[in-house]
């Protein structure tokens, strides 16, 4: 290889390096928390949407002993959906936020005011505070 | 074999086997089996939106942690098992590329979130990539081997089941495992015609294939022991070398930009991880055909495939160390790296196996060898088995045949006899492989374990 060579081989190399430095530094500037948790919780355009809480249920059992929530929602029609959910990754303290992150996450579009729902056997309103882990029955009328 | 006419069939071959790809794209693996797929798209969308790639990680030392729910594809209802997905940022788990390839395919048809990412839209780019290997296994292959082996090697490739379904997934080994051959054959053709400009060329591969991810490295040591050997100048190999590292400290500069303590935490949560490949790996290689970690497809062409590379590394043929080489160097990376025994880690074997198997087929039709038979007999009794009971008139054609070919193939010792017989067992390998890849759809793979 003639020195030649080596000059020009170094100076692409470097140039990439500064182009690589400079546009992460700028591209690290636009991050903002709230774009990310947009991107994140958002439903996809592919996700149709059912007017049904009971078309969909989060299949499995998470490995969350004691920091789990089992939401059993039962349809007029007697169909159910079984949720099981990780505590630690939903947003949800009350029975509404806990309702929205089921709809958010099975793709349904429904009144959370039409849940009637109870908290180990005692019934509960929307606003009700959770303490995990439970387990929660809820018609939907 | 005329120029044109090898071009034609090569392209035929690899249009056939994209057609195969393209099948079932959406649902075969289905999708979540594997989340990676996912993982490496979200990383590519959110480094192109919001400047930080955020990605799924099982790797300790990652800034910010979240478990979530997050359900493209409806996998919650399908195959998540229950658990919800840790994502993190920023992501340093494998260099950005392959993220960024997809994250831009998606973000191009459309997709700004992360449910946006679905298996129908994000697998076209490893199909590509996919179709590019055939193509390019036919290249190297011809290149080193005569049309003849070019040809049979992009077939095997085209239609073996397991590659077919594997090649739809989007992981590394589906990207860098093309510029690896790509790179190959630039120093093949340095090594002959003595071009620097061939030199260059292979630069943008191996760049290309680092920043796919770290064990492509595997073909960077490859290609240093090919150039030094063969050529007997040090300066290919160190620039190959070079080129290499310049890759992983662009990455580097990447990540410490971002967030030094990360990048390090990351790199060294790296290491640290459990060797769950085991020392029955080499053994697991040859013998078993998984897809993801769980599924496995039977295919005989794979065994086949082993089978023949351990013929060319006692073989006189020449060229075998240009297969042999990165064959070696890619199980030697495999094994050190071996984190888990998932069936993408063997992607990057298969093009070097197949055109193993190819030599070995020409060979075999050149000496109307009849023992030829009972190699062709792997993949065609198990793709059998999978489109056929083991019953009626095709069970008595199975019984009959390898005794009529011993027979007629030791007593008559004529050429083209066995010939004959060569020709029918491979033709009936390679159509029933067809008709096998067909058969694989949704009930199909519940039937697998």
């Amino acid at each position: 290889m003639s020195k030649r060579e080596v000059f020009w081989l170094v100076t692409g190399y470097l140039a990439i390096s500064l182009l690589i430095f400079v546009w992460t530094s700028l591209a690290k500037k636009q991050f903002s928390e709230s774009w990310l948790e947009a991107m994140v919780n958002t439903r996809g355009r592919a996700k149709q949407l059912t007017s049904s809480p009971c078309a969909y249920a989060i299949a499995g059992e998470p490995n969350a002993a004691g920091q789990y929530v089992k939401l059993i929602v039962t349809c007029k029609d007697g169909a159910q959906s079984w949720n099981t959910f990780d505590t630690r990754a939903i947003k949800a303290d009350t029975l509404e936020t806990l309702l929205l992150e089921f709809h958010r996450i099975n793709g349904i579009s429904a009144e959370t005011k039409n849940y009637q729902c109870d908290m180990d056997s005692a019934p509960i309103i929307l606003t009700s505070k959770l303490q995990f882990p439970t387990t929660i029955n809820c018609r939907y009328e | 074999m005329k120029t044109k006419f090898f071009f034609g069939l090569l392209l035929t071959i690899t249009l056939f086997g994209g057609l195969l790809r393209l099948k079932n794209l959406a649902t075969i693996p289905f999708p979540g089996q594997s989340q990676d797929e996912y993982s490496n798209t979200w990383v590519g969308l959110s480094l192109i939106q919001i400047g930080m790639p955020v990605g799924m990680s099982g790797v300790s030392g990652n800034l910010h942690r979240e478990r979530i729910y997050i359900n493209p594809d409806r996998i919650f209802q399908q195959t998540a098992a229950g658990d919800p997905m840790t994502i993190a940022y920023p992501w340093f788990d494998h260099p950005p590329l392959v993220g960024m390839i997809t994250g831009s395919f998606a973000y191009l048809r459309g997709g700004r979130l992360f449910e946006d990412a679905t298996s129908g839209v994000i697998r076209k780019p490893a199909v590509a990539f996919g179709i590019a290997t055939i193509f390019l296994t036919g290249i190297v292959a011809s290149t080193l081997f005569g049309n003849a082996v070019g040809l049979l090697a992009a077939l095997f490739y085209a239609v073996s089941p397991l590659v077919t379904v594997t090649n739809r997934m989007i992981q590394a080994e589906n990207f860098f495992t093309p510029l690896a051959l790509l790179a190959l054959y630039c120093w093949f053709q340095f090594a002959q015609k003595k071009r620097k400009a061939f030199i260059y060329l292979s630069l943008l591969p191996v760049i290309a294939a680092v920043l796919c991810k770290l064990s492509a490295f595997a073909f960077v040591l490859a290609g240093m022991l090919l150039l030094y050997r063969l050529t007997g100048k040090k300066w290919p190999a160190v620039l190959v070398g070079t080129a290499a590292l310049a890759a992983f400290s662009w990455w580097a500069i990447f990540g410490v930009t971002l967030s030094p303590t990360a990048f390090w935490s990351v790199l060294t949560g790296n290491s640290a991880r459990i060797y769950g490949i085991g020392f029955q790996a080499v053994a697991e290689l040859i013998t078993t055909t998984k897809v993801t970690g769980t599924k496995t497809i039977s295919d005989g062409w794979v065994l086949a495939s082993f089978i023949s590379l351990f013929v060319l590394f006692f073989s006189k043929v020449k060229n075998k160390e240009w297969i042999l080489v990165p064959s070696l160097c890619y199980l030697a990376v495999y094994l050190f790296f071996g984190g888990e025994s998932y069936g993408w880690y063997r992607i990057p074997f298969y093009p070097f196996g197949f055109i193993a198997l190819a030599s070995l087929t020409v060979e075999i039709f050149r000496s109307a060898e009849i023992a030829g038979v009972f190699l062709f007999l792997i993949p065609l009794g198990v793709a059998a088995g999978k489109v056929t009971s083991p019953v009626g008139n095709w069970l008595t054609i199975w019984r009959v045949f390898p005794v009529v070919s011993v027979v007629l193939g030791y007593l008559f010792a004529n050429k083209l006899v066995n010939r004959v017989l060569l020709a029918l067992v491979f033709a009936a390998a390679i159509v029933v492989s067809l008709i096998y890849n067909l058969k694989i759809d949704i009930s199909f793979w519940y039937q697998l374990y």
